[in-house]
């Protein structure tokens, strides 16, 4: 099992011409790690794994592994696996061939080579396809032999740049949970990037919110989702309902009032108030009676959606202002039909405040 | 008729109209070549009186004929693997290089072949002079590559747009230098586009006459000037058989290229 290496971005920078794809951006991620980087397109999170990976020279600031300064290092003397999108798999040469690249670029004697290779194809359990040719195996089976090219040379430190992003759905979770097993059986640091935050959430130890070139929030997925630092990681991660406040008052020990702009009073903890507050749509109560709760509103139903194991519902409680509220199965005792009148209530504890 | 049949009958008109206009431009001097070849006369004639190998074995007997052919293979291979090069570099250069120049540096390397050979003839032939190149086999091959590279720039090229570059990426991440990753990944990825490159910079330099007339000298007689010279002075029907033999050598090139470009046997999944 390998030693994870840690890695440090030190105000690390890209711009080109007058574009700027990477903000100064510092973070550190621990030995072991798995660490995600999620963020949609264009955030500059694929900017941020290229100077790891060597193929982006930054602008400005330093990258270090272990402590080492690696920012000017020639990428194959960083010693770095790299999973990419689209496999990278060499189409010319066999399974096992491929696995071997990074050995024979290493200069191993032949029996070694062999030997880990063989080694390889059984962590990804895909022994005995080593004479096979790429294009003959499926998606799921290609990511897996890059993933025993990437790691067959025991790299301290793992990309993975949307290693799953080719793949369908149901492919894709089952993949989610071979690779959490690959972490824990290879120990090295793993740097993921994603644009997907189920899939950030589900396998990352940490999570860095990445957003128009910087990181926006950096934290454990539970942590990042109770607690969002602003309004795009809180509608980011899952859903939100967001409410833009007019001002606050305190009212009791800890406790704030609040106007938003549709004049709705809202009871929050806390002791200052910001810009927006939110509530997440499964902290929501709904239910025909009044809920009892510290904000508590009357609606209507204006549209209900059934996903798996909850209900989503759209609440419009005051004009202007529709809630999104998510019920699970178990609460669904009493149905609710489009257009019925109801009662939603949240407590204050479940308010957060946000910065724009 | 309906619209439809109107547009296939169109389309089937056009395509035979074009098959006599192949035929009539492209295919009949060809046979007219080969015909004469085969002539019993004295001079060339068409159509032939009489089937005879005699102009055949007449260019056999004459050792400037393959004096000239092993000068234009010799010039030919040189061309080719010279132009292999620089159209391997020029089209990394432009397809994975920087953006800004890219399009301008692909313009001029492909405006050779558009120009008329005359003008690079007329451009080049003071210029070797000067170098005191004139006549020499360096210049000619110059002058070839000079024709012969944007050809393989452009098969190079398209080689490298039809692979993903996450190809090298990965392969220097997993360990290899710039060259390995050259060596190991862009030259079996590029090999084929590359090798049809060359067999056509080849074939150009191979029945390239101006630029011989202007850059060649008595010592490096290549065969289409050999075949201009006879061609002012003695109009024999051996022009003709030798004609015939340098189409038999471009339809074997032909031929290596279409194999070549044969699309890969797809492997049962």
């Amino acid at each position: 099992m390998t030693r994870g290496a840690s890695l440090e971005f030190d105000r690390v920078s890209k711009t080109y011409g007058a574009v700027t794809a990477l903000q100064p951006t510092s973070m550190t991620v621990r030995p072991g790690e798995f660490f995600a980087l999620l963020g949609p397109s264009g955030s500059g999170k694929s900017t941020l794994l290229g100077t790891i990976a060597g193929f982006v020279a930054p602008s400005g600031g330093c990258v270090l592994v272990d402590g080492a300064d690696i920012t000017a290092m020639p990428p194959h003397r960083r010693n770095i696996g790299m999973v990419f999108q689209n496999y990278a798999l060499f189409p010319y040469l066999t399974v096992a061939q491929n696995i071997a690249f990074p050995l024979k670029m290493r200069r191993l004697p032949k029996s070694e080579i062999a030997a880990r290779v063989d080694r390889a194809l059984e962590m990804v359990r895909l022994g005995g396809f080593g004479p096979r040719m790429p294009a003959q195996l499926s998606g799921g089976q290609q990511q897996r032999v890059a993933l025993a090219r990437a790691a067959v040379y025991d790299p301290p430190l793992l990309l993975m740049d949307e290693p799953l992003g080719a793949l369908d759905k149901n492919l894709r979770e089952e993949m989610q949970e071979e690779l959490r097993q690959f972490h824990r059986n290879v120990g090295a640091t793993i740097l993921y990037v994603t644009h997907d935050q189920q899939e950030a959430a589900s396998m990352a130890d940490r999570i860095a919110i990445m957003n128009h070139g910087k990181a926006e929030q950096v934290g454990a997925p539970h942590e990042v989702y109770e607690r969002p630092g602003n309004s795009f990681v809180a509608r980011f991660l899952g859903e939100a309902n967001m409410f833009r406040l007019r001002r606050g008052w305190p009212d009791g020990p800890g406790r704030l009032r609040c106007e938003t702009e549709e004049s709705l009073n809202l009871l929050a903890c806390g002791a200052t108030s910001a810009a927006l507050a939110c509530v997440r749509p499964e902290d929501i109560v709904i239910g025909p009676a009044p809920t009892g709760r510290e904000n508590c509103f009357a609606g209507r139903v204006t549209d209900l959606v059934q996903v798996a194991g909850s209900v989503r519902y759209r609440v419009a409680v005051a004009p202007g202002c529709t809630l999104i509220v998510r019920a699970s199965a178990e609460r669904r005792a009493v149905v609710l039909a489009k257009d019925d009148a109801v009662h939603v209530g949240w407590d204050a504890a479940d308010m957060r405040f946000l910065s724009e | 008729m309906t619209a439809d049949g109107l547009t296939r009958g169109l389309a089937r008109g056009g395509s035979a109209m074009l098959l006599t206009l192949f035929t009539a431009f492209l295919l009949a001097p060809i046979i007219v070549v080969v015909l004469m070849s085969f002539t019993n006369q004295l001079y060339l004639t068409f159509p032939p009186t009489g089937f005879a190998t005699r102009w055949y074995k007449a260019a056999w007997n004459e050792t400037a004929w393959f004096d000239a052919s092993w000068n234009s293979i010799q010039i030919g291979a040189a061309t080719a693997v010279l132009s292999m090069i620089l159209g391997t570099l020029s089209a990394l250069a432009v397809t994975r290089g920087g953006t800004r120049w890219t399009r301008w540096v692909a313009s001029l390397v492909i405006a050779p072949m558009m120009l008329p050979h005359i003008i690079i003839a007329i451009g080049l032939y003071p210029t070797m002079l000067d170098l005191k190149l004139s006549g020499t086999y360096i210049a000619v091959i110059l002058g070839h590559t000079v024709v012969a590279m944007p050809l393989v720039f452009t098969t190079v090229s398209a080689a490298l747009r039809g692979y993903d570059p996450a190809l090298e990426f990965a392969a220097r991440t997993l360990g290899a230098d710039g060259w390995q990753a050259f060596r190991h990944v862009t030259l079996p990825m590029i090999g084929g586009g590359l090798a049809v490159g060359g067999i056509f910079a080849f074939a150009v330099s191979f029945d390239e006459l101006m630029l011989a007339l202007f850059l060649a000298g008595p010592r490096t007689e290549t065969l289409p000037r050999l075949l201009w010279e006879h061609l002012q002075q003695t109009i024999t029907p051996v022009i003709a058989a030798v004609a015939t033999l340098v189409l038999l050598f471009t339809l074997v090139l032909m031929g290596a290229v279409l194999q070549l470009r044969r699309p890969e046997a797809e492997p049962a999944s």
